[in-house]
């Protein structure tokens, strides 16, 4: 058999119509099969309360989590970010690499600038003037109030031991949230610990 | 004055426009680049200095990566301008936006499907290979219907699986540079670009996208191309090198070997696939432009020591610097004997089909005010 054209080049005649086809065919197919695959999946998680969760590379960081939360998998990755959700409430909290030396008040410029992202796509964004902030397990940094549209809630750097790890959490929910679910986010920060340096 | 009768190329376009190929490839293109605009545009507005830094780096790496294809991928001559920014377009938009949805919807999934550790370590080694490899691929097709005579030879697929991979090789450095700055925290946005980018180009770049899709690319142009060769066997040699291509896509994204030595160690391991991929097709490529050669030259076409140096740039050049003042017009010859060859690759082709070109260069060396007998080199 030989199909290969006079050109020399087996995409000829007729085929150059339905290979074209094909290929945009085999393409929607395989997105087609991720669809199936990723709603064959679980929408996120239910965490047992008290889990404690590792993550972020380097110095990693640690988190107990409390009774309600779900794990919302698919926007986390162990790496450098997880979401945990409890009713309309989310919690994203995100392991950075910073410059050793690096100050909580730079940091806070730095997640400012970082949201400046969300301002470019037309979102309303508030950042106050933070405080300073040590939660229960004793890592310190800074906190203070952050609007993202129409939720809002608030925002903390935590800087880790060694310097050049921090951890930075968003915590927002619609204005109308209730007071259980704000004081199991604020149980969430409090957890926050740093694996201790080996 | 003298006055210089050259004969009319008979040179197709390389690319047709009127293709639903070239449409689709436009098409996908165009979706590819809103995607990455809707996701990146903010960010290289929030951003400037780190873009600044991004595209400069963008534009270098596109020079280098020019240089690279088309200096050395192809054997003999380099691939049209159309083909080559074809190329380079599906892979920086069509292919790179097209993975960034694809890859976004099966990373969420394998991390509910494997749990946040374990998908930690390999959603992205389960992802990218199946993903990125087949859109690329996508495009080596897609470049093969947008005209015959783009991919004629597995060497054609190898140049341009790997100028489509050198496009979202570009094009994955910006996006990476950019979301470096959050895995910073925003604090040092331009370093922290600059630092992804030094580790994705010189650690990494010399195995990574392009040698992947230049694998795959070599197996499309010997399905579409090798008439010698039955369907079948075609076939395996086109999946082989797409699961080569994957299988070293996988190795580079795996956790294995990690650690300095496998960041430098992994990308060297590819770098040698292509290399072995390249010489295998280089040697199938030169086989048959030397048969064509002498095939021609016992038509009468070509005189021996014009054979001789067509072959490669650098004997084309020195044989040209013999020819001192008809030297433009004795260029123009050779470029009509390269196209007379190159018309000769393609095995199904009937000799006599190739006769417009002879033609061209009877009527060209015709032309020419000395009819001189070429210099022994």
């Amino acid at each position: 058999m030989n199909d290969i054209g006079a050109a020399g080049n087996a995409v000829h005649g007729k085929r150059r119509i339905w290979v074209p086809l094909a290929v945009v065919g085999a393409l929607l197919a395989l997105i087609a099969a991720e669809a199936v695959f990723a709603r064959s999946q679980p929408a996120g998680v239910a965490v047992v309360p008290d889990t404690v969760i590792e993550f972020g590379s380097g110095q990693r960081a640690s988190v107990q989590v409390g009774d309600g939360w779900v794990l919302d998998s698919a926007a986390s990755d162990v790496n450098t970010r997880l979401v945990l959700v409890r009713g309309d409430m989310a919690v994203e909290l995100s392991s950075v690499t910073v410059p050793a030396q690096t100050t909580p008040e730079e940091m806070w410029a730095g997640m400012d600038r970082l949201l400046d992202i969300e301002r470019r796509q037309g979102v309303e964004v508030r950042l106050d003037t933070p405080t300073d902030y040590e939660n229960a397990s004793g890592a310190t940094g800074l906190q203070g109030k952050l609007q993202v549209g129409t939720r809002v809630g608030q925002a903390f750097v935590l800087a880790g031991d060694e310097g050049g790890q921090a951890v930075e959490a968003q915590v927002l929910a619609p204005a109308h949230a209730g007071d259980g679910d704000r004081s199991a986010a604020a149980a969430l920060i409090d957890s926050i610990a740093f694996e201790e340096a080996s | 004055m003298t006055v210089y009768a050259h004969a009319a190329v008979p040179r197709p376009a390389a690319v047709s426009v009127g293709t639903l190929g070239f449409w689709t490839l436009i098409a996908l293109s165009a979706f590819g680049l809103w995607t990455l605009q809707k996701d990146f545009l903010p960010v290289v507005l929030a951003f400037p200095g780190s873009a600044v830094l991004d595209l400069t780096v963008l534009a270098v790496g596109l020079a280098v990566a020019l240089w690279i294809a088309r200096r050395f991928l192809r054997p003999v001559r380099a691939p049209p301008w159309s083909g080559t920014w074809l190329a380079l377009m599906w892979g920086a938009f069509a292919a790179c936006g097209l993975a960034l949805v694809m890859n976004g919807m099966l990373l969420g999934a394998w991390s509910r499907a494997l749990g946040l550790e374990a998908a930690g370590d390999w959603a992205a080694s389960l992802t990218a290979p199946l993903i990125e490899e087949a859109v690329k691929a996508a495009g080596v097709v897609l470049l093969a219907c947008v005209s015959t005579r783009l991919v004629r030879s597995a060497a054609d697929g190898f140049v341009y699986g790997a100028l489509v991979g050198f496009g979202f090789q570009l094009m994955e450095n910006f996006t990476y540079g950019l979301n470096g700055i959050g895995l910073t925290g925003g604090v040092d946005p331009v370093g922290a670009t600059g630092q992804v980018l030094w580790v994705r180009i010189l650690l990494t770049g010399i195995g990574s996208h392009w040698t992947m899709s230049a694998v795959a690319g070599a197996g499309i142009g010997y399905l579409l191309s090798e008439s010698g060769r039955s369907a079948t066997r075609r076939v395996w040699v086109a999946v082989g090198c797409m699961a080569l291509a994957m299988g070293m896509h996988w190795l580079f994204d795996s956790p294995f070997f990690g650690g300095i030595a496998g960041a430098v160690g992994k990308p060297l391991a590819n770098f040698a696939i292509l290399i072995v991929a390249y010489t295998v097709v280089r040697r199938g490529f030169r086989s048959r432009w030397d048969e064509v050669a002498a095939e021609e030259v016992q038509a009468g076409s070509l005189a021996p020591v014009e054979a001789a140096s067509l072959s490669r740039q650098r004997a084309r050049r020195r044989y040209l610097r013999a020819f001192g003042p008809v030297r433009v017009a004795q260029e123009r010859l050779q470029q009509l004997q390269l196209d007379l060859l190159e018309e000769r690759v393609p095995r199904r082709l009937d000799p006599a089909a190739a006769q417009p070109w002879r033609d061209a260069v009877a009527a060209a060396r015709q032309g020419m005010l000395v009819d001189r007998t070429p210099p022994v080199l």
